[in-house]
C-alpha cells in the first residue's frame, strides 16, 4: 500500500534543512536522508486518503478522522476531512477556500488574511517546494529506524519548544512517500496521521482547486 | 468756494527749469526701489492669508493644523487586475521604505507588530481592564445555557479541522468567546472605514487597496517646498511601483500647489487681458505716443511699493504681490486726470495742476485712508498688501502730480473730441435716469439682505479634478477620515486627561447620537476607570451571574466530550493578577501609530483626541457635553468655516464702517458742505449697494476676497464722486467727466480680465470690483449732474 501524507513533507523540509546543518548530522543520517530526496525527485501530483487518531487533552475520548487530500506543484493544496464531518481547505496561488459539511458552499478567503491556514499550509508548501531556508534553525533531526526508515524531530527553537515534544515520521520502503506520522505535543496531545491509496503522479482535476 | 493751493504751480515752475533733476530723482527712486525688490525674500507660503492673531479663528487654525491628518500625506496603492494581494502589500512596504528625510520624518502602513496569538492571549489578559458595565451586560446576554451549548459545539468542531491543532490554544483559553469584545474596543482607535489589517498593513475590505501614511516637516502652505514634495514623490512613485499597481495620494500640499499653479497661469491671461483692454482704451481716448508715460505710472509704483513693503516686512508674501499689482492698476487714474487736464490745453499747465491739485490729493486720501484699514486686519497678507498699496498709491500721487505734467503737451486738437453722452442729461432724461437709479439701489437693498458670508476657505480653492478625484476615490475606500472634527481633552498629567477622554466618550455613548468615534478611551481607560472595571469583572465571575455560567459551562463541556483539563486556561486567567494597560503597553503591542494619532504630549501637558463626524448633530452634541465638561474643545472644519464666517461678516462691517466713515470725512472735509458730500458719495453708495446686492442675486456669496474688493469700490467710488461734484462746482470741461470715464473703464477692464480668471479667489474678487465700479461711474457720469441740477440748484458755470 503506498502511503503518503503531509508528514511526508515534513520530513522533506527536514531533510534539506539537515542539508543546510551537516555538521549536525552522522553520516548515516545524511545518506538516508539524501535517498528519501532523490526518491522524491520528479513528484508533480499526490493524492490519497488519510486516518487520523487524535488524543487530545480537551476531549475525554480518542477521535479518528478520515479524509483525502490533493497536491499539484507548486502551491495547490486540497485536505479535507469526511468523518465524522466534512471540513475542508483548498488553496491555490494565495488563494484558498474553506468549507464545512458542503464543499460546494466554500467561503473564499485571501490566505494572508488567515494566519493559521496561512502557517499550515506555508508548513506543506514549503516541504513540497524545497524551500527550507527559513526554518533551519527549528528541529534537530536524527534517523531513528533503518527499516521502516523514521525520521524523528526534535524541536530546538523555543517558540516550537512551547509546544511541541517530537515528531517521528516513517517512509514507506521505496521512501517516495511517508506512511505515517506521529505528533506528539507537550500538553499530552498526540495524533498519529496513516496514509493510504496514495497515488503519485495522477492526472488531479483543476476544479479541486479555488 | 475753496480757492486752489498754488502749491503744483510753483513745483511745475521750478521744475521745468531743472527737468532733468526731476526725471534724475524719479529714475533714482525707481531704480533704488528696484534694487531693494530684487533682494525680497519672496514667500509663497499661503499662512500669510490665515489670521496670526490670537483670535478664535487663529486658535482654531492652529488646532486645526495639529488634526491627526491636517499634515499628513495619504498614499493609496490599487491593483490592478490579476494583481495578487501579497504583491500589492511589497510595493506598499517597498515605497515605505524609501520615503526618507528630509521630505518624509515617519511612515505608516499598519500597526508596527502583528495580530497573532500574543496579540490574542494578550487582549484576553486584558479584558478585565477594558469591559464596561454595558459590555458585562452584553456578555451576561451572549452566556445563554443555548449559547454556550453553541459556542461548544462549534469549539468541538474547530478543534477537529484540518488546522485545529493551530487554533488549540485559543480555544482552551476562551470557551465564552469573548476576545471578539475586546477586538472590538481596538476598532475604536482605527480612523479608517472598513480596514483590514494583513502582514501588518492596512489593506481595504477587497484587498485591493493599500494605504500608507507619511509625515512631512514640509509646511502645507509653503507652496515651494510642497511643489518638491510632490514632485519627488511622484519620482518614488515612478521608479519603486511596479506598473500593475496604480498610485494616488493626497495631501494638503497637493492643493496648496493646484492653487498656487493655476494662479500662476491666471496671473498672466489676467495680465494678457487686461493690458490689451486697456491699450485699446488708449487709443480711443488717449490717442498720443505721450499717453504712455501715463501707462508707466502703475509700472513703476509696483516696482517702488514692492521696494518700500520690504522695509516693512522682512518676507513678502507672492500673494501680496500678485493682488498687490491688480489693485495698483487703479493708481493710473491719477495720471489720466492729469494727463486729461494738461492735453486739453485750455489753460496753462501749472494753472490746471492747481486746480486738479486738491480733488486728485483728497481722491488719493481716501483710497489710501481705504486701504489703511486692512493695516488693522487679523490677516498677515491683508496687513501687508495694505502697506504695498498705501506705498504705490502715495508714490502714484507724487509722479502724476510733479513729474508727469513736463511729459505731457497740449493737444490742439482736443477741444471738439468731448462726447457728447457723457455731458448732463437733459431734465428729461434726468428723471428717468434718477428713477433706473433708485430702482437699482432698492433692488441692492433688497439683495443685501440675503447676502451669504462664507467662511469656507476650500470655496477659494481651485483644484483640478485629479485632486478631487483622488479624494472622493480614497474616502470611497477609507471613509471620510480627513475631515472628521476632533473633540481635544487638555491636561497636565496623562491621568486627567484619559479621565476626561473617558468622560467624552461615556457622554457620547450616552446622548447616542455619534457612532463610532475614533477614540483611545475603549482601549486606554484611566487607571481609576480599569479598577473599577477589574473589580466589577471579578465580582461577576465569583460572585455575580459569571459563577454560574461557570458551573454550567463545566457540565454542559462533559456532556459533549470535552475532559475536565479541556478549559483550565480559561479558568486559571480568571484568577489571575491582571496588571493595568498603559500607553506603553499598546505601544509595545504595535500600536504607537494609532496612540500618536490620538494621544500627543507636549510642554504644557498632555492631550487627548476623539474623532468624531463634522455634522451640525454633532456641532449641538457636542455643546451639550462642553456644559458638562467646559474644558473639553471642539475643533471642526465647520466649526472653523463658522468662525472665519463670522470674522469676515465682523471685518466686512468694520472694515465697511471704517473705511466709509474714513473717506467720508476725507471728503466732507474737501468738500465742507453736506450737499456736496452727499452728491460725491453717490457713487459710494451705488457702488457697494449694487455690487452687495448683485452678489446675492448672481448666487455669489461673499468671502475673504470680497473685502479687499469693497475696500477697493469704496475707495475708488469717492473718487469719482469727488472729481464730478467739483467739476459741477468749479465748470470745468468735460475732459473730468473723460477722466472718470476712463479711470473707471481702465479699473474696470483690469479687473474683468480678472473676473474670466479660473482660479475662484482671483474672479471672485475680479466679479466683485467690475460690479461695484460698473455701477459707480454711471451714477457718477449722469446721477449727480441730475441730483446736482435739482439739490444744489445752481446754475452751471459756463467751461472757463
Amino acid at each position: 500500500m503506498k502511503t503518503i501524507s503531509a508528514a511526508f513533507f515534513i520530513v522533506v523540509y527536514l531533510v534539506s534543512t539537515a542539508f543546510g546543518n551537516d555538521a549536525l548530522l552522522s553520516t548515516f543520517d545524511r545518506e538516508t536522508l539524501q535517498k528519501i530526496r532523490r526518491a522524491m525527485e520528479g513528484i508533480e501530483t499526490l493524492s490519497g486518503d488519510f486516518i487520523e487518531e487524535k488524543r487530545l487533552v480537551m476531549l475525554k475520548e480518542p477521535v479518528v478522522l478520515k479524509g483525502r487530500f490533493y497536491y499539484i506543484r507548486p502551491d495547490r493544496l486540497r485536505w479535507e476531512h469526511l468523518t465524522p464531518e466534512i471540513q475542508g481547505i483548498a488553496v491555490s496561488n494565495g488563494h484558498g477556500s474553506k468549507w464545512l459539511q458542503d464543499a460546494s458552499k466554500a467561503t473564499p478567503f485571501e490566505l494572508d488574511s488567515a494566519p493559521a491556514i496561512r502557517r499550515f499550509v506555508d508548513q506543506v508548501l514549503s516541504w513540497i517546494r524545497g524551500d527550507f531556508d527559513g526554518t533551519t534553525d527549528k528541529y534537530r533531526i536524527a534517523v531513528s529506524s533503518k527499516g521502516p526508515v523514521s525520521v524523528v524531530l526534535t524541536p530546538i527553537s523555543e517558540a516550537e519548544k512551547a509546544f511541541l515534544d517530537r515528531i517521528l515520521i516513517t517512509f514507506s520502503s521505496d521512501l517516495r512517500h511517508v506512511q505515517s506520522v506521529d505528533i506528539h505535543e507537550k500538553d499530552g496531545d498526540a495524533s498519529r496521521i496513516r496514509f493510504t491509496r496514495v497515488q503519485i503522479n495522477r492526472v488531479l482535476e483543476p476544479g479541486l482547486f479555488p | 468756494m475753496t480757492q486752489d493751493i498754488r502749491l503744483l504751480s510753483g513745483l511745475f515752475a521750478f521744475f521745468s527749469r531743472h527737468r532733468w533733476v526731476l526725471f534724475a530723482c524719479t529714475l533714482l527712486v525707481v531704480a533704488g526701489a528696484a534694487f531693494v525688490s530684487g533682494q525680497i525674500e519672496l514667500s509663497e507660503n499661503i499662512a500669510s492669508l490665515l489670521p496670526d492673531d490670537r483670535s478664535e479663528a487663529a486658535e482654531s487654525f492652529a488646532l486645526l493644523n495639529r488634526m491627526p491628518f491636517s499634515r499628513k500625506i495619504v498614499i493609496q496603492l490599487t491593483a490592478g487586475p490579476g494583481t495578487e494581494t501579497a504583491r500589492l502589500l511589497a510595493a506598499g512596504r517597498e515605497l515605505a521604505r524609501n520615503l526618507q528625510p528630509p521630505y518624509f520624518s515617519r511612515v505608516i502602513t499598519g500597526p508596527e507588530t502583528g495580530i497573532g496569538l500574543d496579540f490574542f492571549t494578550w487582549t484576553l489578559n486584558a479584558l478585565p481592564n477594558l469591559i464596561t458595565e454595558t459590555d458585562l451586560s452584553r456578555i451576561d446576554a451572549h452566556l445563554t445555557p443555548q449559547g454556550i451549548h453553541a459556542r461548544l459545539k462549534t469549539v468541538k468542531q474547530r478543534l477537529l479541522a484540518p488546522t485545529g491543532i493551530m487554533e488549540e490554544a485559543l480555544l482552551r483559553s476562551d470557551p465564552f468567546d469573548l476576545a471578539p469584545f475586546g477586538f472590538e474596543k481596538f476598532t475604536s482607535m482605527n480612523p479608517f472605514q472598513g480596514v483590514r489589517i494583513v502582514q501588518n498593513q492596512f489593506l481595504s475590505q477587497d484587498e485591493k487597496k493599500a494605504i500608507v501614511l507619511a509625515d512631512t516637516p514640509i509646511e502645507g502652505t509653503d507652496f515651494k517646498e510642497g511643489k518638491r514634495l510632490i514632485e519627488h514623490l511622484e519620482h518614488l512613485f515612478t521608479s519603486h511601483v511596479p506598473g500593475d499597481i496604480t498610485v494616488d495620494f493626497i495631501s494638503v500640499h497637493r492643493y496648496t500647489v493646484a492653487n498656487a499653479e493655476v494662479m500662476k497661469a491666471d496671473v498672466w491671461r489676467v495680465i494678457g487681458i487686461s493690458t490689451a483692454l486697456i491699450l485699446l482704451l488708449f487709443l480711443i481716448f488717449l490717442p498720443h505716443w505721450r499717453a504712455g508715460f501715463v501707462l508707466l505710472i502703475p509700472i513703476t509704483s509696483l516696482v517702488v511699493a514692492s521696494g518700500a513693503v520690504s522695509l516693512f516686512f522682512s518676507e513678502v508674501s507672492a500673494v501680496t504681490l500678485g493682488f498687490g499689482a491688480v489693485i495698483l492698476g487703479i493708481s493710473v487714474d491719477f495720471g489720466l486726470h492729469v494727463y486729461f487736464a494738461l492735453s486739453s490745453g485750455y489753460q496753462d499747465p501749472g494753472h490746471s495742476l492747481d486746480r486738479l491739485f486738491r480733488p486728485i490729493l483728497f481722491s488719493a486720501l481716501t483710497t489710501i485712508f481705504a486701504f489703511g484699514v486692512l493695516l488693522f486686519s487679523k490677516l498677515p497678507g491683508q496687513r501687508q498688501l495694505a502697506v504695498f498699496a498705501i506705498m504705490g498709491l502715495f508714490y502714484a500721487l507724487g509722479v502724476s502730480l510733479v513729474v508727469l505734467p513736463h511729459l505731457i503737451k497740449p493737444l490742439a486738437h482736443k477741444s471738439g473730441r468731448s462726447n457728447q453722452w457723457l455731458q448732463a442729461p437733459a431734465p428729461v432724461w434726468g428723471k428717468g435716469i434718477i428713477g433706473v437709479w433708485l430702482c437699482a439701489l432698492i433692488l441692492g437693498i433688497f439683495g443685501i439682505r440675503y447676502l451669504q458670508f462664507n467662511g469656507d476657505l476650500g470655496a477659494l480653492n481651485r483644484v483640478s479634478g485629479d485632486v478631487l478625484k483622488a479624494e472622493e476615490e480614497i474616502q470611497k475606500t477609507w471613509g471620510d477620515f480627513r475631515s472628521k472634527a476632533m473633540i481635544l481633552c487638555k491636561g497636565s498629567t496623562l491621568e486627567t486627561v484619559l479621565t476626561q477622554n473617558d468622560r467624552v466618550f461615556s457622554l457620547m455613548e450616552q446622548e447616542g447620537y455619534i457612532k463610532n468615534p475614533v477614540s483611545l478611551a475603549p482601549v486606554l481607560p484611566s487607571k481609576v476607570r480599569q479598577e473599577i472595571n477589574r473589580k466589577r469583572w471579578q465580582d461577576y465571575w465569583k460572585n455575580g451571574n459569571g459563577a454560574r455560567r461557570l458551573v454550567f459551562l463545566k457540565t454542559e463541556a462533559a456532556t459533549l466530550g470535552f475532559s475536565p483539563e479541556a478549559f483550565k486556561p480559561f479558568y486559571d486567567r480568571l484568577d489571575r493578577e491582571v496588571e493595568p494597560i498603559t500607553a506603553e503597553t499598546l505601544s509595545a503591542k504595535g500600536f504607537s501609530p494609532m496612540l500618536e494619532l490620538l494621544l500627543n504630549r507636549d510642554e504644557n501637558g498632555f492631550s487627548a483626541t476623539t474623532l468624531v463626524p463634522d455634522t451640525p448633530k454633532v456641532m449641538a452634541g457636542f455643546s451639550r457635553i462642553r456644559k458638562i465638561l467646559p474644558e473639553t474643545r471642539l475643533v471642526s472644519q465647520g466649526r472653523f468655516r463658522e468662525i472665519i464666517s463670522g470674522a469676515i461678516k465682523g471685518d466686512f462691517k468694520s472694515f465697511l464702517i471704517s473705511a466709509s466713515v474714513g473717506v467720508f470725512l476725507i471728503a466732507g472735509f474737501f468738500f465742507r458742505r453736506a450737499k456736496r458730500l452727499l452728491l460725491a458719495s453717490i457713487p459710494v453708495v451705488t457702488g457697494t449697494v449694487v455690487m452687495a446686492g448683485s452678489m446675492t442675486g448672481l448666487g455669489l456669496t461673499f468671502n475673504l476676497s470680497n473685502i479687499i474688493a469693497s475696500i477697493l469700490v469704496i475707495g475708488l467710488s469717492i473718487d469719482y464722486g469727488i472729481f464730478m461734484v467739483y467739476r459741477l462746482d468749479r465748470g470745468f470741461r468735460h475732459q473730468t467727466e473723460e477722466a472718470v470715464l476712463v479711470s473707471g473703464l481702465t479699473t474696470i477692464s483690469g479687473f474683468a480680465a480678472l473676473a474670466v480668471a479660473r482660479h475662484p479667489a482671483l474672479s471672485s474678487i475680479g466679479l466683485t470690483v467690475v460690479l461695484g465700479i460698473g455701477a459707480a461711474i454711471p451714477s457718477a457720469l449722469w446721477v449727480i449732474p441730475v441730483l446736482y441740477r435739482i439739490i444744489i440748484k445752481e446754475k452751471h458755470h459756463a467751461p472757463a
